[in-house]
């Protein structure tokens, strides 16, 4: 799924492990989502709206695929 | 869970790796030795310490695979389907070279290194494909 965490994340100045610690997930876990490798699950987008003050429709876009 | 303390589990899970790693190298050789005294005990041993060699193994790749988040879960369900199917693969390849008499009986414990191989690779194949950018 398309998303705009790598933007939203070096804006911020984070790295993907910095991200991956603030999450609660690994750094690999980062890698695969900003890659559009892998899709997280509800919680963790939930997650990862809550840390960059969005909503999930901001960061994940469905319909882009 | 806090960074000091997933470091502190992640240098604890690394020790558990290590140690079953080496008494899964050290158990065969043990195995071996009890199976050439050539006693119904030795054999049995031999069997129980061979077996349980790999348990100690496996219990820490498991325990390290439950202790991870969703995505090394995802990654080694991935990994774990293709190595299942690489390990069919081969030993439905193996069986019908000995069945055709091209090769004679193999030895399991290259078979079994080989599956082991297999595995190793599923999980870089799976990794590198998660890695890369589409």
């Amino acid at each position: 799924m398309k998303n705009r965490l790598r933007d939203l994340r070096t804006q911020r100045g984070w790295s993907q492990a910095e991200l991956g610690v603030r999450a609660g997930v690994s750094r690999q876990a980062i890698i695969a989502i900003e890659t559009e490798r892998f899709d997280p699950s509800l919680p963790l987008a939930f997650t990862l709206a809550r840390l960059f003050g969005m909503t999930i429709e901001d960061i994940f876009d469905f319909d882009g695929k | 869970m806090e960074p000091n303390a997933r470091f502190r589990s992640a240098v604890r899970g690394f020790y558990a790796w290590l140690g079953s790693l080496v008494i899964l190298g050290v158990s065969p050789v043990l195995a071996r030795h009890l199976v050439r005294s050539g006693t119904t005990f030795g054999r049995v041993a031999a069997v129980v310490i061979g077996v349980g060699g790999t348990l100690p193994w496996m219990w820490v790749v498991l325990s390290i695979i439950r202790r991870g988040d969703e995505f090394v879960r995802r990654l080694h369900l991935i990994a774990f389907g293709l190595a299942f199917s690489g390990s069919l693969v081969l030993l439905v390849t193996l069986g019908w070279l000995v069945r055709a008499d091209f090769i004679g009986q193999p030895d399991l414990m290259i078979v079994w290194a080989g599956c082991l191989l297999l595995w190793f690779m599923a999980i870089m194949g799976a990794k590198l494909y998660f890695e890369r950018a589409r």
